[in-house]
């Protein structure tokens, strides 16, 4: 059984883990998230769409037990990632969280749950390879849709440049890319990496560009002018920049206007637009 | 023997017996007295801890652990079962009235389940009842405590006078 695979089945309560472990090997292989939501059927999300996997239907009892594993019986110490909608749990997975957001203290928070996104973490050594050859020494742009393999990407790109010797600083608002959980990567991201978790990626820079003497700056899903002046930031001291941004099926981002704005300052060099489902297309472009 | 002598070894047996009764009956209610003010000072430790620091409840309980059973029963087999289930089998094995019990036992449904006010709010609730419930009880056997004693012996007077 894939590890990751096993990671988010140890999330699933009886009789689901169970369903879970019993699906055969191939579904395991490509299985990229569990999905829960109350009154319906668990299913599973495979690169051809959602597949139901469990008989019984998914209760807030349910919900409970899966964030009573997640969280190690500890709400409270994850009340920041919940405000944000998602937990991090051991072995690099990310559970994202829904529910009826309420204010209190004025700040928001998550109470009701009714659906459960647990995905499946996944390290892919040696995808893209020939693209990766071709960007890394570059400020480079990775795009896709959603779910389309942008993070699984930017992870090898990451561990590739830092494995050879590379300084590499990694702002990982969301502590996706990494999967830091204790204090420890859960993710293979190479031996020269430092990783900056859970900070805003405008703040991220500054600390790590001060305290860390990156030769590559590495973030995730970049799209506001926050994300931009971060970008911006990092221009003219020297380093490089390796960041994902989401587009749309067309793979048009550079429309949109902070694009428009990074693309005027110069500040990425290549763009790599992946595309496919299942086996994933990587195609380099020089901006 | 003589039958005199057996009565008197009978009737002093039987008015040990008696006092016996009373000072075990007595003892019971300072165990629970010492369990609720453990659990209190416990629970209050807690509450300050989710306040303060949010801490994980492993390591929370861990340390609490330290200073009172419930907490350590529950936090030698945390990850096993859920926290809930853990903790009402804990609370079962110490010796509380069925009030103090229940309401120890609702507490295992909110601890690590909810935001930090919230645990922190519900195991106030409890504490306070605990810790109500013990001023009761101290009272109760400064108050009754020697009169189990003597009535218990009294008890056992009388029917050793009946013996006779």
């Amino acid at each position: 059984m894939p590890e990751g695979f096993e990671m988010a089945v140890q999330l699933l309560p009886e009789p689901l883990c169970a369903a879970a472990r019993a699906m055969p090997g191939y579904v395991k292989n490509c299985a990229e998230e569990f999905r829960l939501r109350t009154g319906t059927q668990p299913t599973l999300r495979l690169p051809e769409g959602e597949r139901v996997f469990g008989s019984v239907r998914v209760t807030p009892e349910t919900l409970c037990a899966v964030l009573e594993r997640a969280t190690n019986a500890s709400m409270h110490a994850v009340a920041d990632e919940l405000r944000c909608g998602y937990i991090s749990a051991p072995g690099g997975v990310r559970v994202g969280v829904c529910g009826t957001a309420v204010r209190e203290n004025g700040m928001r928070a998550l109470r009701d749950i009714s659906s459960l996104c647990i995905r499946i973490p996944r390290q892919l050594r040696g995808i893209g390879r020939s693209a990766i050859e071709r960007v890394k020494d570059d400020s480079v742009l990775i795009v896709s849709s959603p779910g389309g393999g942008k993070t699984t990407f930017l992870r090898e790109l990451i561990r590739t440049v830092s494995d050879s010797g590379v300084r590499v600083c990694l702002a990982d608002e969301r502590g996706e890319i990494a999967g830091i959980y204790g204090g420890t990567a859960q993710f293979d991201i190479g031996r020269c990496t430092d990783v900056l978790t859970g900070v805003p990626k405008a703040q991220a820079a500054t600390m790590l560009l001060r305290a860390m003497g990156p030769e590559v700056v590495a973030m995730d899903e970049i799209g506001t002018d926050e994300d931009a002046d971060a970008v911006e930031s990092l221009l003219g001291c020297g380093v490089r920049i390796f960041a994902t941004a989401h587009a749309s099926a067309d793979g048009a981002p550079l429309a949109r206007p902070v694009f428009r704005r990074l693309t005027e300052t110069g500040a990425f060099g290549k763009i790599v637009r992946i595309g496919g489902a299942g086996v994933r297309s990587y195609v380099v472009e020089t901006l | 023997m003589t039958a005199l002598t057996m009565r008197l070894v009978g009737g002093g047996l039987l008015t040990l017996a008696g006092a016996l009764f009373g000072w075990e009956k007595n003892a019971q209610m300072r165990e629970t007295l010492r369990c609720l003010r453990t659990l209190g000072r416990a629970l209050g430790r807690l509450q300050a801890e989710l306040t303060a620091l949010q801490t994980p409840l492993p390591q929370l309980f861990s340390a609490l652990g330290a200073e009172c059973a419930l907490f350590a029963m529950v936090s030698a087999r945390f990850g096993t079962q859920p926290v809930e289930t853990l903790w009402c089998a804990a609370v079962k094995t110490l010796p509380l009235g069925r009030n103090d019990a229940q309401a120890l036992e609702a507490l295992g449904a909110v601890l690590g389940r909810y935001d930090a006010a919230r645990q922190a709010a519900e195991t106030a609730l409890v504490r306070d009842r605990l810790c109500v419930s013990a001023d009761a009880l101290e009272r109760e056997i400064q108050e009754r405590g020697r009169r189990f004693a003597g009535l218990g012996a009294a008890l056992g007077a009388m029917a050793a006078v009946l013996l006779f």
